[in-house]
């Protein structure tokens, strides 16, 4: 299968080394991955060993100070910030710790949002939206805004949203830290039949068994670097 | 444009306070700008009109030297000018005036005024002398021993009404100095020093023959049917009544600090619409920044979900727009109501001197097209411009840094 994400020697610093303060932070330290096309893999470590920045870098949240990510052949670390927001529009969905929505939309309209964006017609959109709430339960809360919803209902709208535009990646940042136990696994569950059903990639940060055991991969990472990359 | 147009509205209403308040400030200033701009109008025709035509008329004929020096000499030949004047479509009075020096005395003083020579009859359509009067009767042209003073000239020479005072008007050929005892027929109140302290007013046909030469004139006044004629360079009029002779001016020429200051205060206007400006600009920037720095977060999200920054910066802009619009109706609506209450009524300046004015009428605020459209017009585009700053600040935020404590 073909490789969605490649990452080159890729490096992000925080900080500075100097001869008066030396607070140079390696975030992330010559990382270089490759995650093919349908996989469901995990970034796995310690609190500040880069998880998150090697997705942010990957999701070009954010520029590495070395190296490039290439998604889907495509070199994005060269591109304005114009051009990474529609290469995320169309390619990347993003999964977040703290769910993230638009708070004065709906729940129906923060799915519909990128597909506005996208220029896709109401027809087209308002199918999609129906089809997905349904896929995550929540075809009876359309019209709630997000303060209205539980957090996993809430996380549900938000997996949602990432998928409905069926973008390749799918980056989830540590979705299930906010969950209690029994909603985590139903929306890892609900995650993994969209990942068999529609063989999107998805990558997840996390520090949570539970994805670890559905993950087919594991890359672990450990002051920015690659310690263990396990696939299973 | 649905979808920013959807997420701006939203946005507004989500903080009802703040959107509030950035709507009273908009409005309030878009109120001042109607109001100053209907009052500034009011207060410029009132005083034009208080200058004008309270005495000195809309425009005036002389001998092209006489305003230098008002020297009675300069004089020019009345025939025919004011029946040719009243035959005018444009103007709806004419009269004619002698104008000297002379000294008047009585038993207890002797004082310099200016004896203006007026004709009765056409004198009291031009000016408002007849109503001016405070005591006794205005002249009638029917006895040579009537003349009319100022209430402080009275005062001066000690007189009242019927008591006798003596006018000295020098020759115009400077030949003699010409007498005549005269009785206080009325005691005028124009409210003007120069004007109550400084003139007498007599029977153009008396004040002639003091002279010495009735068939010369130093004024003829006129008014036009539309005072605001009167500041139209263009008219045939100016030509036609012109001559090496004789100069037909407009009160602008005339009072040339009276019009300068008028001119300033189009830029009083300028500079109190500017600090209007300033005011709302910085508390729009205030409130967007605030609106945005609530929200950063959230520009985070949907800048990392594929909104670009242009559709941010849009989407910042609109709700500028939204906020403007609704402040520049309310503010238009209320502008005009004080403006419409204000001229029903007026403020009352009478009685108050400025650069040699009397302000006769309340100052009657004025409405006029330019309140409910350019004006509010300006406050919307200044709203925007106000808004630029903070909409390129949030289309250029990072969403990395925007999203760091919620990523």
């Amino acid at each position: 299968m073909n490789n969605v994400i490649q990452t080159e020697t890729l490096s992000r610093y925080f900080g500075e080394s100097s001869k008066e303060a030396d607070t140079l932070v390696k975030a992330l330290d010559k990382v270089s991955i490759e995650i093919k096309q349908g996989e469901f893999s995990a970034i796995v470590g310690p609190s500040g060993s880069g998880k998150s920045t090697l997705l942010h870098l990957i999701g070009g949240l954010d520029t590495p100070d070395e190296g490039s990510v290439l998604l889907a052949g495509t070199q994005i670390s060269e591109m304005s910030s114009a051009e990474l927001c529609r290469y995320r529009r169309d390619n990347i969905g993003f999964i977040f710790q703290a769910y993230n929505l638009i708070p004065v939309l709906s729940a129906a309209e923060n799915i519909e949002y990128i597909m506005l964006l996208q220029g896709i017609d109401e027809q087209e959109r308002r199918k999609r939206t129906i089809e997905i709430l349904q896929q995550v339960g929540l075809s009876d809360k359309e019209n709630r805004r997000p303060n209205q919803l539980s957090g996993g209902q809430q996380q549900r709208v938000a997996v949602a949203r990432a998928m409905v535009s069926q973008p390749k990646i799918i980056l989830a940042d540590e979705p299930t830290a906010n969950l209690d136990s029994q909603t985590g696994i139903e929306l890892l569950t609900m995650m993994k039949k969209l990942n068999q059903e529609q063989g999107m990639t998805f990558l997840f940060s996390t520090h949570d068994p539970k994805i670890m055991e559905r993950a087919s991969r594991i890359i672990y990472l450990e002051d920015g670097k690659v310690v263990k990359d396990e696939t299973r | 444009m649905y979808l920013l147009w959807k997420l701006a509205s939203r946005n507004i209403l989500r903080n009802t306070k703040r959107s509030i308040l950035t709507i009273l400030l908009i409005s309030t200033s878009v109120i001042i700008v109607i109001f100053s701009d209907g009052f500034v109008v009011g207060m410029t025709d009132n005083m034009v009109k208080s200058a004008t035509r309270v005495f000195s008329g809309d425009a005036q004929i002389h001998h092209p030297e006489f305003l230098q020096s008002y020297d009675p000499s300069y004089r020019f030949n009345l025939s025919g000018l004011v029946k040719s004047l009243q035959d005018e479509p444009l103007i709806a009075a004419v009269t004619a005036r002698s104008i000297s020096p002379a000294m008047i005395s009585s038993s207890a003083n002797i004082k310099s005024v200016q004896a203006i020579g007026i004709n009765p009859d056409t004198e009291k359509h031009l000016s408002k002398i007849e109503s001016s009067v405070i005591a006794g009767n205005y002249l009638t042209g029917d006895t040579t021993t009537e003349i009319m003073i100022g209430y402080l000239l009275a005062e001066a020479l000690e007189v009242t009404l019927n008591d006798r005072v003596v006018l000295s008007i020098p020759a115009l050929d400077q030949s003699d100095v010409s007498q005549d005892l005269f009785r206080v027929s009325g005691i005028f109140q124009f409210n003007t020093k120069m004007m109550d302290e400084g003139m007498v007013f007599l029977p153009l046909e008396h004040s002639l023959q003091l002279l010495g030469d009735t068939n010369s004139i130093q004024e003829v006044a006129f008014n036009f049917v539309n005072p605001k004629l009167a500041e139209d360079t263009s008219l045939q009029i100016w030509q036609k009544y012109s001559s090496n002779e004789q100069v037909a001016q407009s009160w602008t020429e005339i009072f040339p600090t009276l019009s300068t200051l008028l001119g300033m205060l189009d830029y009083t206007m300028l500079i109190v619409g500017l600090i209007l400006y300033m005011i709302v600009a910085l508390g729009v920037i205030n409130s967007m920044f605030m609106s945005i720095y609530e929200r950063t977060w959230e520009f985070g999200v949907i800048k990392a979900v594929g909104t670009t920054p242009q559709q941010i910066f849009q989407l910042i802009m609109l709700e500028g727009f939204i906020l403007a619009i609704i402040s520049a109706v309310i503010g238009t609506l209320l502008g005009l109501l004080v403006n419409y209450l204000v001229a029903i009524n007026g403020i009352d300046y009478s009685q108050i001197e400025f650069v040699g004015v009397t302000i006769v009428d309340p100052v009657k605020t004025v409405i006029r097209p330019i309140q409910y459209s350019q004006l509010p017009l300006w406050v919307v585009l200044l709203t925007l411009i106000a808004c630029l700053y903070p909409a390129i600040f949030a289309a250029r935020l990072v969403p990395n840094k925007a999203l760091h404590k919620s990523l």
